[in-house]
C-alpha cells in the first residue's frame, strides 16, 4: 500500500570518516527497500548523477570545516524542508572536535562546531556511527507523516535488560547513566565501556556522574571521556535550555 | 508432602518437568547466569544468586508483539526464590483482568531455596514465606535434595520419580526471621510528600534518573505500546519495557510534563510501590529481592531509604527481630 508518492532525499556529506553513509549501504536489501519510499536525488558515494534541491529530507554527516562545506550547510537548510543529522560529528561535533581542547598555537584551525550550532536541524539520529536501522525506521516514521521519537532512557535501562555486569559497580569507567539508550548497550555487551557516542538523556546530571567517576579515574580522564564524541554537555545545555 | 531425592532424581524430576512443560530456570549462560529456556540440564543453576532480570522477561517479553502472546501455553517456573514466588503472584494480580500475562493454571512454579545475601530483606515483607509454589528445592548435606510438594500437580510429578522417602509432616527450613506485624507507618509517610520535600529532594539528587531500576524491578511492569513502521512498508505495535523514569512516560501533549523533576519521578517510583500498590493490590509492589540496588549505577539503596523514612523497618532490617 503506497498512499503517498515518493518522498525526495538528499544525502551528505561534510567533513568526517563517511562511516555514517557507508552505514546507509550496508545492507542493501534496507536501502533497496528504502528507494520504493524515497527518491534519492543526492548522495555522492552512493551514485553518480546528483542534483540540486529542493528536497523533502535532506541527512547530514560531518561537520563543517571549509568555506564551501558551510555556504552547502546553509543551501541545504533553504532547500530542505526536513533536516535529520546523522552521527556523532553532525550532532556533538565529533571525533576530531578533540582539536578544540588542544592550545591554540598548536593548530591553525578555527574550533570544530556540529551542525546544530550552524543551522536550525529538525531531527538527531545518533550515534558513532548510526544503526541504519534506526535511520531508516525514521525515515519511514517520516514517510507516513509520523514524528519520529528517540529512546527516552539511559543506556543502563538496556544494559539491565541485557544482564550485563555493570563495569561502574566493577569500579570501571563507564557514561551509560547519563547517555541516550537506543543502541541497547552494544559496548557493554561487547566489554566495552559507554562512552556517550549517542548524546546525553534530558534528565542527564553530569556533576553526578563526575562524582561517581572520581574514585575510578582522574578528573582529567572522566573530561576527556565525555568529550571523546565531542562536547556533549555543551550539547545537552543548549538543547535543554531551549526546551525550557 | 516432603521427598528426599538425590541428585540424579533431582534431574529426572527437571527432565520430566521439561517434558511436561516449555521450561525456564537459571542457567549459566555465556558467562552469566540467566532466567531461560531449559535446553539442557548440564547448565542449570538452580541454586544460584538472583539473576539480574526476573520472571518478567518470560512473562511478558520487552517488545513482544501486540495481540501475538499466547495466552494459553502452560510454563514451568523452575529456581525461583521465595520472595519471586511472592512477586510473581502480585505480578500476576496485576494482569488477571488482561490477556497480556498467562494465569496462574498455566504457570508451574518449582521454588528453591535461597542463600539471603547483604541486599535483600524480604523478611520485612513477608516475601520470605515459604507459600505459593507447587514443588520447594531444597539443597541437603552431600548430592541430597529435599523436595516439598504444595499442591496437587506438584506430588503428581514427584509421583513420577521413584523418590528415597516421603514424609507427611515436614516444613522446609524458613527463610530468614517469620514475623507477622507489618503494620508500617510507610503508606502513610510516602503519601506525605510535602513534609518530606527535602528527604525526597536529597534522594532525587543522587539519582540518574536511569531507570535501571524500574528494568529489573519483578515488580515494575509498566509498557508503552510501540508503533513500528517497517522498512517493507509493514507496520507492528509492540509493548515495549516502559520506565516512569522515562520523559515519554510522563509527557503528554504539547509537551506538557506532568513529572519533569527526578524528584517527582522517584518519589512517584516511591508512591506507586508503597502508596498506590497497597491501596490496589493490596500488597507493597516490592519484596525486597535486592535487585535494584545491585542495579543502581548511583549507588542508591532501597533499603536505606525506607530505614529512613520508618523506625520498624530500620529495627527489623539492621536488628533483625531482636529489638522489636
Ligand atoms: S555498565 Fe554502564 S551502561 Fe551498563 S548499567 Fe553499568 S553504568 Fe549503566
Ligand atoms: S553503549 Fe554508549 S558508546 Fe556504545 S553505542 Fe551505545 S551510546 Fe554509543
Ligand atoms: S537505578 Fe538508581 S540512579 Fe537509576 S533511576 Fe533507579 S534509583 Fe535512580
Ligand atoms: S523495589 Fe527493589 S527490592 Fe523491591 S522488589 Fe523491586 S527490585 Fe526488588
Ligand atoms: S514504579 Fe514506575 S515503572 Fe515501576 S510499576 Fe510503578 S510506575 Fe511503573
Amino acid at each position: 500500500m503506497k498512499p503517498y508518492p515518493k518522498k525526495t532525499l538528499g544525502i551528505y556529506s561534510l567533513t568526517c570518516c563517511e562511516g555514517c553513509q557507508f552505514e546507509i549501504l550496508k545492507d542493501y536489501d534496507d536501502f533497496s527497500q528504502l528507494l520504493k519510499y524515497y527518491d534519492v536525488r543526492n548522495f555522492r558515494l552512493g551514485q553518480e548523477e546528483n542534483l540540486p534541491g529542493p528536497f523533502d529530507v535532506s541527512l547530514v554527516e560531518g561537520t563543517p570545516e571549509s568555506k564551501e562545506e558551510y555556504t552547502l550547510l546553509r543551501e541545504i537548510r533553504k532547500t530542505s524542508a526536513i533536516v535529520i543529522v546523522i552521527g556523532s560529528c553532525a550532532h556533538l561535533g565529533g571525533i576530531q572536535s578533540e582539536r578544540n581542547s588542544l592550545p591554540k598555537k598548536m593548530t591553525l584551525a578555527k574550533d570544530v562546531v556540529s551542525i546544530p550550532e550552524v543551522i536550525n536541524t529538525d531531527f538527531i539520529v545518533p550515534g558513532c556511527p548510526i544503526s541504519h536501522k534506526e535511520l531508516f525506521a525514521f525515515l519511514m516514521d517520516i514517510y507516513w507523516n509520523k514524528v519520529p521519537t528517540l529512546h527516552d532512557l539511559a543506556v543502563c535501562f538496556e544494559c539491565r535488560q541485557n544482564e550485563n555486569q555493570c563495569l561502574l559497580k566493577e569500579g570501571k569507567p563507564c557514561l551509560g547513566p547519563i547517555t541516550r539508550g537506543g543502541c541497547d548497550s552494544i559496548c557493554v555487551n561487547g566489554g566495552e565501556a559507554c562512552y556517550g557516542c549517542r548524546g546525553a538523556t534530558d534528565q542527564a546530571d553530569f556533576a553526578k556522574m563526575k562524582e561517581i567517576l572520581k574514585p575510578i579515574i582522574s578528573d582529567e580522564d572522566s573530561t576527556n571521556m565525555m568529550t571523546i564524541y565531542g562536547d556533549y554537555e555543551c550539547e545537552w545545555k543548549r538543547r535543554t535550555d531551549e526546551g525550557k | 508432602m516432603k521427598y528426599d531425592i538425590n541428585k540424579h532424581q533431582l534431574g529426572k524430576l527437571v527432565g520430566t518437568i521439561t517434558g511436561k512443560y516449555q521450561t525456564f530456570a537459571p542457567q549459566e549462560i555465556g558467562g552469566k547466569v540467566v532466567l531461560a529456556e531449559v535446553k539442557t540440564l548440564s547448565n542449570l543453576r538452580l541454586f544460584s544468586r538472583p539473576t539480574v532480570l526476573p520472571f518478567k522477561k518470560i512473562l511478558f517479553p520487552d517488545r513482544v508483539e501486540f495481540g501475538k502472546a499466547d495466552g494459553t501455553k502452560s510454563i514451568a517456573l523452575v529456581g525461583l526464590h521465595v520472595c519471586d514466588v511472592h512477586a510473581l503472584h502480585i505480578f500476576l494480580r496485576q494482569f488477571v483482568d488482561s490477556k497480556l500475562v498467562l494465569r496462574r493454571d498455566n504457570i508451574l512454579i518449582v521454588a528453591s531455596e535461597c542463600e539471603p545475601d547483604i541486599n535483600c530483606f524480604c523478611e520485612v515483607f513477608g516475601a520470605n514465606r515459604l507459600d505459593g509454589f507447587d514443588i520447594y528445592l531444597q539443597k541437603e548435606e552431600g548430592d541430597k535434595y529435599s523436595a516439598y510438594t504444595n499442591s496437587q500437580t506438584g506430588e503428581d510429578i514427584l509421583d513420577e520419580i521413584d523418590i528415597i522417602s516421603a514424609e507427611e509432616q515436614s516444613n522446609p527450613r524458613p527463610i530468614k526471621h517469620d514475623d507477622d506485624d507489618f503494620e508500617y507507618s510507610l503508606e502513610d509517610t510516602i503519601s506525605r510528600r510535602a513534609d518530606f520535600e527535602d528527604f525526597w529532594q536529597r534522594i532525587a539528587n543522587n539519582c540518574f534518573g536511569c531507570g535501571a531500576c524500574t528494568a529489573v524491578c519483578p515488580l515494575c511492569f509498566c509498557f508503552r505500546q510501540e508503533y513500528k513502521n517497517n522498512i517493507d512498508g509493514s507496520s507492528k505495535i509492540c509493548l515495549k519495557w516502559d520506565s516512569c523514569f522515562a520523559k515519554g512516560f510522563s509527557e503528554i501533549q504539547n509537551r506538557n510534563d506532568l513529572r519533569p523533576e527526578n524528584v517527582d519521578r522517584i518519589y512517584n517510583w516511591y508512591h506507586h510501590k508503597f502508596v498506590r500498590g497497597k491501596r490496589e493490590l493490596g500488597r507493597f509492589l516490592c519484596v525486597g529481592c535486592g535487585r535494584c540496588i545491585v542495579a543502581c549505577p548511583a549507588n542508591l539503596n532501597i533499603k536505606n531509604i525506607l530505614s529512613a523514612l520508618d523506625e520498624k523497618i530500620e529495627r527489623r532490617i539492621n536488628g533483625g527481630n531482636k529489638n522489636s
